[in-house]
């Protein structure tokens, strides 16, 4: 379920633009109208009536990306990010809906903790947003928190993101009593004793800077796990952030032997390895941290083949002088809403690694089936929620340049090509530049 | 000018960052400490004439020791042949990317013509690490001692020492050891690089990582 402003849906004519929707196959130049928030018409020359017009010749129209995994940092560090400035940044990024996960402070383990953030959605959510509910109480893996009423209140999925569930048997439990309330489990996968104190993939880079290292078999081992378990139990189960080829080998076998287990990869996984850590920037670090060469190309091969259908953000924002200090010192995580698009297009799609339309795909249409939501997509009939992108702009990425109350993105700096020109979400146009 | 010693690595880094002064690292964490490997090789040059195809052994804890970093580096550099030697847990895996060869049996250190021994960082031992089960069982299978060495094998440390742990007395003492002429070349090549940076600095020479400062 998500959660935003209840506003009446827009008159709008977006004109001229490649229309592609990939899980459709379409592709095509075509006007589309949309009358109260719907798809009421594709076709050439179409009348505006008095519908806002979006002139959008040489541009691309695709389903409008969701994000399914973004920490908001409400309640607690409104500081960091508020639903009011995450929602305003994922507008810019191109998304209409994303998903918010529970590890703030306090946890979204309660009915009151949950009934709260979705009557703060109500009032300023830019796009609509859904929100994850724990699956132990204050994320200390010890006991389940009331799954069936967190989800009878609109919880979109339960997760302990930040930390793993620990242990096994608790494990086990919250994919038994999860399957009743029909949402999907996620899991942030890290076996902490292999982990703890890791500040970067360890590795020849790791060996030469110093800085103690995260295996990645940290990472694939709790993803055996998992995926184990939700096989014995036959459950389904979404991977988080995968960042090794261990692990996305893993969860390839899982889905050939028909387990029912999605995964997600971020941008930056995609496109940085941890030689960007030689500059000690505190805005590459993040957990799981940036891997090796080969795991980049493995999940990039992953992306492609569809063992991999999500691509999420992880946008975590952090404060600046939280971020202004030794690499070692510094907490882990970088924003991304606002640059997922540019960075993949960039890195990937121009390249020639992935094509435009895997993108596309696994920014929209699969992160909304992992989790049961509406896919976006282009058709007579459909909730209008696109997106359109500038395929030939280029643009420095700066940190005056954000909507989000953060600026640790690992991409400050850097040119990039691809950019977001206009977001309807739900109906309504929610950003244009 | 600014000289800075710090528990975390990259701390010299964000400050030169910040600043146009110029930034001595004096040690940052477990990463580097580029003003003991220069007069480590100003003692390795001194007693043997050059630094060029000498085989250099590295005893102990390299994983904790900014020491092991810089002096692998620069003897890299210098053209010397580098093998480390340890536990398996405290050589880092990856580590032979610096252009050295590692070996977890003491009996290694036989051929080099330099041995040089890390200090047991106590202190950076994790508590429930476990990377070796105990210091007495480090002494007994990778301390130091007369029995492991050749006559004439040069003995280094860069201080201050566990006796009895990672070195033996008796080879802390010996004369092949050069110890006490460390404790002297450090004190002339950090006057050099002082006087360099704030007198007639040459222009950089860049060597290599990019993230070296000093
Ligand atoms: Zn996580
Ligand atoms: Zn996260």
């Amino acid at each position: 379920m998500l959660f935003g402003k209840d506003a009446p849906g827009e008159n709008l004519i977006v004109r001229g633009a490649r229309i592609v929707d990939p899980a459709q196959g379409v592709d095509t130049v075509a006007d589309v109208r949309v009358d109260d928030g719907v798809i009421a018409a594709l076709g050439t020359d179409l009348e505006p009536n008095s519908h806002r017009v979006v002139e959008a010749d040489g541009l691309v129209l695709a389903p409008a990306f969701v994000d399914p995994h973004v920490h908001l940092r409400t309640p607690g560090r409104e500081d960091e990010e508020t639903i009011a400035s995450g929602t305003a940044a994922a507008a810019a990024g191109g998304y209409c809906a994303i998903l918010a996960m529970p590890n703030t402070d306090p946890v979204v383990d309660s009915a009151a903790a949950l009934g709260s953030l979705v009557e703060r959605a109500r009032s300023e959510a830019e796009i609509p947003v859904g929100f994850l509910a724990a699956i132990t109480k204050a994320e200390g893996g010890a006991e389940l928190t009331e799954m069936g009423e967190l989800a009878d209140l609109g919880a979109t999925g339960f997760t302990d993101d930040g930390v793993p569930v620990a242990s096994p048997g608790l494990m086990r439990r919250a994919l038994q009593y999860g399957a009743v309330t029909g949402r999907r489990i996620a899991v942030h996968c890290e076996e902490t004793t292999l982990s703890r104190g890791g500040q970067m993939h360890e590795g020849e880079i790791s060996a030469q800077l110093g800085f103690t290292g995260y295996p990645s078999v940290a990472e694939s081992l709790m993803v055996e796990r998992d995926l184990a378990l939700a096989a014995y139990e036959r459950q389904a189960i979404h991977l988080l952030h995968l960042s090794a080829w261990e692990s996305v080998q893993a969860l390839r076998r899982a889905r050939q032997a028909g387990i029912e287990a999605t995964g997600e990869v971020t941008p930056h996984h995609l496109c940085r390895t941890d030689e960007a850590v030689r500059t000690l920037d505190p805005n590459v670090k993040m957990n799981p941290p940036l891997r090796s060469e080969s795991d980049r190309t493995a999940l990039i091969e992953a992306l492609r083949d569809g063992t991999v259908t999500c691509i999420a953000t992880d946008h975590a924002p952090h404060a600046r002088h939280e971020k202004e200090v030794p690499f070692e010192a510094a907490p882990f995580g970088v924003t991304g809403l606002e640059t997922s698009f540019a960075a993949l297009y960039t890195h990937l799609v121009e390249p020639g690694l992935v094509p435009l339309e895997t993108v596309l795909e696994r920014m929209s249409t699969g992160p909304a089936r992992a989790y049961g939501l509406d896919e976006p997509r282009i058709a007579v009939g459909a909730r209008a929620n696109l997106v359109l992108l500038d395929l030939k702009a280029s643009y420095r990425i700066t940190a005056d340049g954000f909507r989000s109350r953060s600026v640790n993105s690992w991409l400050l700096g850097e040119t990039v090509k691809g950019r977001v020109r206009a977001t309807i979400a739900n109906g309504r146009l929610v950003y244009a530049a | 000018m600014i000289v800075i010693r710090h528990p975390q690595i990259g701390a010299p880094q964000l400050v030169a960052r910040a600043t146009g002064a110029h930034i001595v690292n004096a040690g940052d964490g477990k990463h580097q400490h580029p003003t003991q490997a220069l007069l480590d090789l100003y003692t390795i040059k001194e007693e043997f004439g050059r630094v060029q195809a000498l085989h250099v052994a590295i005893v102990g804890d390299v994983l904790h020791s900014r020491v092991a970093r810089s002096l692998i580096q620069a003897l890299a550099l210098m053209g010397a042949h580098v093998t480390l030697v340890g536990p398996p847990a405290l050589l880092p895996r990856g580590i032979e990317s610096m252009g050295c060869e590692t070996s977890t049996d003491i009996a290694a250190i036989g051929a080099a013509d330099v041995v040089y021994v890390l200090r047991m960082q106590r202190e950076r031992m994790q508590e429930g690490a476990n990377y070796v089960p105990s210091l007495r069982e480090y002494a007994a299978r990778w301390g130091v001692t007369p029995e492991r060495l050749r006559p004439g094998q040069k003995v280094m440390h860069p201080g201050p020492m566990n006796r009895g742990v990672e070195i033996d007395p008796r080879v802390a003492d010996h004369a092949d050891a050069l110890i006490e002429t460390q404790v002297r070349a450090g004190l002339v090549t950090r006057m050099a690089v002082l006087y360099d940076l704030l007198v007639g600095a040459p222009a950089p020479v860049r060597v290599g990582d990019p993230v070296e400062v000093a």
